[in-house]
């Protein structure tokens, strides 16, 4: 039942308990391999896997772990990733899972999505018209209009089947109109100029850096919900380690459109109340 | 640090869920009250302060326009207020250092409006600083009659193509229907 190769353990579980075994050996321990459909275990999840055998199996030997020659290096990879999750808390660490070809073997750590989308320094909490179109302030127009047609394609309610589809439409193209006006966004960069302004001045003489909300007439620390990649799919070359059959992305290097041959870009959503990704060529 | 937000101003509608940045979208103007020690003076009617009557007005004025003003207030240093009035008098009158802080909305539809009860400390560098807008600086002097600071503020509007109202002491209290005057001429 185990077996060990390239510095990995190999175990098969009957299906019927896959779900047990996914909740005593956490996510960072084990990992899927399609190739020989048995998990992949790490040395420092054996000890666990052992514990479970015993509980639901019976007694099993675990073999000495054959040495691997591999060394976990970063690495460049593309990925044609069809779809990005929620992050969630993951054993400690938040990160949103990407599928690629029906697995999701791709990790993306909530901070590393954040940076690249949120393009903003991390204290500084203000969500602005430029998240909302994933562009750094100095953006120019002609950077406003492409990610707004991206994520225009993404939303559009006629193709995303997800709940907040409408909203997040609708936003955009709020957003959209009032940076590609170039008076309006002036005026609208002036507003956050002096926003900024007056949260520094109330900060300071609240003697606490922590962000003074004017709608509540206190203080408070942010504690956003997990965030969500904008866009839910994409040609992504990152660099990362891959370990477990799994890709740890440790850095976005490029996010292209999926394209098919006759110029079709590909968008994806998923419905809690379907089964699977719905995926529409544009 | 005045912490009081007054209904229609940017901080009223930042509670109701439009943020500042927003909200700078539809504004008309922007105020920049003097708040320097002389606003103090106790020469307005019922015995109240320049500085006191020039709350009252602001107050007044966003009730009757809200969402079109924002307001920063100038002494040594300056600040806008979310809030709608400025905080207590103290220091002198730095006025080129407001009208640089300002300049970040010139020139996107956003007209000025000075009002001050006195001549600043160093009048030429503001009229320099002024010289450099493209938007109108409207000015309305607060002080008492006759007193200094009138002519200079004639003299900033007109440099910047604005217009001077003058209100003296006793017309602080009349310091709303100026302002809205100013904007719809």
């Amino acid at each position: 039942m185990i077996t060990s190769k390239d510095g990995f353990y190999f175990v098969k579980i009957p299906y019927n308990l896959k779900d047990t075994f996914k909740a005593c050996v956490p996510a960072q321990y084990r990992g899927w391999d399609q190739d020989s459909k048995s998990w992949m275990i790490t040395l420092s999840g054996i000890q666990r896997v052992q514990a479970f055998l015993e509980s639901h199996i019976g007694h099993v030997e675990i073999p000495a772990l054959e040495a691997s020659n591999a060394i976990a290096a970063t690495i460049q990879k593309t990925l044609t990733v069809e779809y990005i999750g929620q992050c969630k808390e993951r054993d400690g660490i938040v990160s949103a899972l990407g599928s690629v070809r029906g697995f999701w073997s791709v990790e993306f750590p909530e901070e590393i999505l954040k940076s690249w989308f949120e393009r903003r320094p991390a204290s500084d909490n203000m969500q602005t018209l430029y998240h909302v179109l994933c562009v750094f302030e100095t953006a120019t127009p002609d950077e406003i209009k492409s990610a707004h047609r991206r994520l225009a394609r993404q939303w559009h309610p006629d193709v995303c089947n997800e709940p907040e589809a409408s909203d997040k439409f609708r936003q955009l193209t709020d957003a959209y109109d009032v940076l590609r006006d170039p008076q309006k966004r002036k005026r609208y960069d002036a507003g956050l100029f002096f926003e900024r302004e007056s949260k520094k001045v109330a900060d300071i003489n609240s003697g606490d850096f922590r962000v003074y909300n004017y709608r509540t007439g206190s203080h408070h620390q942010f504690q956003p919900a997990h965030f969500r990649s904008p866009l839910r799919c994409g040609l992504i070359t990152a660099e990362g380690v891959q370990r477990l059959n799994r890709f740890t992305v440790s850095k976005i290097l490029a996010w292209d459109d999926i394209a098919d041959g006759a110029g079709r870009v590909m968008t994806a959503s998923w419905n809690k109340h379907t089964e699977s990704i719905e995926i529409k060529w544009l | 640090m005045n912490n009081e937000i007054v209904y229609g101003s940017l901080g009223y509608l930042e509670q109701q869920g439009k943020s500042i940045a927003e909200s700078f979208l539809s504004i008309d103007a922007i105020i920049m009250i003097d708040i320097s020690m002389s606003m103090e003076a106790a020469d307005c009617q019922n015995g109240q302060t320049r500085y006191q009557t020039a709350c009252d007005e602001l107050r007044r004025l966003q009730r009757q326009i809200p969402g079109k003003v924002a307001v920063i207030e100038w002494a040594d240093g300056h600040a806008f207020m979310p809030g709608g009035v400025p905080s207590p008098p103290y220091g002198c009158t730095n006025l080129t250092g407001v009208l640089q802080f300002v300049k970040q909305a010139d020139d996107c539809g956003i007209r000025f409006v000075l009002i001050s009860d006195g001549e600043p400390d160093n009048p030429y560098s503001a009229l320099d600083e002024a010289h450099t807008f493209r938007s109108k600086i409207d000015t309305i002097f607060c002080g008492p009659e006759n007193g200094p600071g009138a002519d200079f503020l004639r003299r900033l509007a007109s440099l910047t193509g604005g217009q001077y109202a003058n209100n003296t002491t006793r017309g602080i209290v009349e310091l709303a229907q100026t302002v809205t005057q100013l904007l719809t001429a």
